[in-house]
């Protein structure tokens, strides 16, 4: 098991989720185990090099819409982490019918309810950069 | 095995190897406390490794085991010839192919003499099979009449495969024999092949390493067309005020610098051009005396794509655009001191440095200063720096909005294209100054 390899492979698909959204909650899961990988961590990775071989030519389409407004879509698995019962939070931001902002973080706390703050703080950094 | 002795006046052991016959000191010793010095070892330690080899080679001919434990136990010289015998009796069978890949006769003759040399030969014709392209391992197949189902042979010589290479191992019993270093063990050929490559890729790639760049000045110096490459980077370097030349003050430390020779390629493969690139060695530099500040604002991902989608919902125009040589524009505020460019410092008096005025590539601080110029000039021309986003310039005109953001998208990116500017205006709205 190559420890570096991993951490190679796992920052290039980080730098990937810059513009495959579908990928982020995947490499989100994989990267927290940067410090200790082992062979399924390997394993997961490689696998989703193998979803990125296997749809090529995905990306964001930013198309003409109607609208200007400013939506965001909020989601969290309550407890969803089996190692630290931690929630993920995902969120994504549409201005104007495109996909402009998207996340997936583990949460820093243990919630005991399912909280979704997240989406303030966003909303703000989108209103501060119009 | 030897004869040990603690020196008082050295801090290593004094050892007496009885197969040198000669005393020498080390420190490097390691205690085999477990054998005693007064056995037979040498027999037996051959012996030992035989009996090794012969279970590794069981394990190299894992397909005909099961065959063999069927027939029952065979007397192990027999075993150890094992891949040329084992295959006749089972033609019938499916499950257990013949090793196709490798020549038999001469693979069985090597495991009956020398059983612990074999290995790394027999590797080589083994690797083959790893490059599915190869038209060897093809023909093999095609011609092979035991076998009707292809892909199930393929698979089974790929598992042979992996424990020959865990087999590589527990070979390093014994030292002394490399013989590693005649042949390579996977050599390249058997993984890269430029065969599916178009014939325009090809050339390109055959050419790429033709020409060798120099790695020294006075290498460099040798070939008229690098000479000429550094004539035109001084040139330019000169016309763009970069430096004066000064005696150097007393008590500053001058900076180093040194030449990098790059060729540009066209697609085909052909030379476009030299290129030598003065780079001043930023590692030299110390915080507080030559440099303070480092931090350059770099394009955030998101500003990036809410202007797109604005652009897109707006119908705007973009237009992208790349500064050339972008850092050599920044200005330095602090006081720098350079080396001369190696290769050009014969013309002028010993002690004579260049003062650096604008910035240079390797400097710690070229991207800030760089950063700093084009602020300074777009806040000249009545753009607005925003305040979320340092890197996005907003103008609004009367015609309608301009909009500029000023990027280095990524720190992977900045090597590439360190210096597009993407500029957005509406499509009524006048044509932006640039620079």
């Amino acid at each position: 098991m190559n420890k570096e390899m991993y951490q190679r492979l796992v920052g290039k698909l980080i730098y990937l989720s810059h513009t495959k959204l579908d990928i982020a909650f995947a490499v989100s899961l994989i990267s927290q185990f940067m410090h200790q990988p082992r062979e399924a961590h390997l394993q997961a990775a490689l696998r989703i090099v193998q979803y990125l071989k296997g749809t090529p030519g995905r990306g964001i389409l930013f198309k003409r819409n109607k609208s200007v407004a400013l939506e965001a879509y909020t989601d969290a698995d309550y407890a969803g982490s089996v190692v630290d019962r931690r929630s993920t939070t995902g969120y994504c931001t549409f201005l104007g019918g495109n996909l402009v902002t998207w996340k997936s973080k583990k949460q820093s706390v243990v919630a005991r309810l399912s909280a979704v703050a997240e989406f303030r703080a966003m909303a703000q950094g989108i209103c501060e950069l119009l | 095995m030897c004869i040990l002795r603690i020196l008082n006046h050295t801090k290593g052991i004094q050892m007496f190897p009885p197969p040198s016959k000669r005393f020498f000191i080390s420190k490097d010793v390691t205690f085999n406390e477990k054998e005693s010095y007064f056995q037979p070892h040498l027999q037996g330690e051959s012996v030992r490794e035989e009996d090794e080899s012969l279970m590794l080679s069981n394990i190299a001919f894992g397909p005909e085991i099961g065959t063999e434990t069927e027939r029952g136990i065979k007397p192990t010289p027999e075993l150890a010839a094992g891949p040329e015998q084992t295959p006749q009796p089972i033609a019938g069978t499916e499950q257990v192919p013949k090793p196709t890949a490798e020549p038999a006769p001469n693979d069985g003759g090597k495991f009956g003499k020398n059983l612990v040399y074999s290995r790394r030969e027999k590797a080589i014709p083994k690797s083959i099979h790893v490059q599915e392209s190869n038209p060897l391992l093809q023909e093999v197949i095609t011609s092979n009449p035991i076998n009707s189902n292809n892909s199930n042979e393929f698979v089974l010589n790929n598992s042979e495969a992996q424990v020959d290479q865990n087999l590589d191992l527990p070979i390093a019993l014994r030292k002394g024999t490399r013989t590693c270093t005649k042949q390579p063990l996977y050599p390249l050929s058997n993984f890269l092949s430029f065969e599916n490559f178009p014939p325009t890729h090809k050339t390109f790639l055959t050419n790429l390493n033709s020409t060798p760049t120099p790695s020294t000045v006075s290498e460099a110096l040798f070939n008229r067309k690098w000479k000429q490459a550094m004539d035109v980077e001084i040139e330019a370097l000169n016309k763009n005020n970069t430096w004066e030349l000064v005696t150097l003050p007393t008590g500053k430390k001058p900076v180093g610098c040194k030449w990098v020779y790059t060729i540009k390629y066209r697609a085909d493969g052909t030379i476009e051009r030299y290129k030598a690139r003065l780079v001043a060695k930023g590692f030299t530099q110390t915080y507080g005396v030559d440099y303070l500040e480092t931090f350059a604002p770099v394009a955030k991902m998101n500003t990036i794509r809410v202007i797109l989608s604005l652009a897109a919902n707006h119908d705007w125009d973009l237009q992208q655009f790349d500064v050339k040589n972008a850092f050599l524009h920044g200005e330095l505020e602090e006081e720098i001191y350079m080396d001369l460019p190696p290769g050009y410092d014969g013309q002028v008096a010993v002690g004579t440095v260049c003062k650096l005025k604008k910035a240079l590539y390797g400097l710690k601080q070229s991207p800030r200063a760089w950063f700093g110029r084009f602020t300074k000039v777009m806040t000249n021309l009545g753009y607005k720096q925003s305040q979320g986003d340092h890197t996005l310039f907003i103008k609004h005109s009367v015609s309608g909005g301009v909009t500029i953001l000023w990027p280095i998208p990524r720190k992977e990116f900045s090597y590439l294209n360190k210096n597009i500017l993407l500029i957005y205006l509406k499509k009524q709205g006048r044509q932006p100054a640039n620079q």
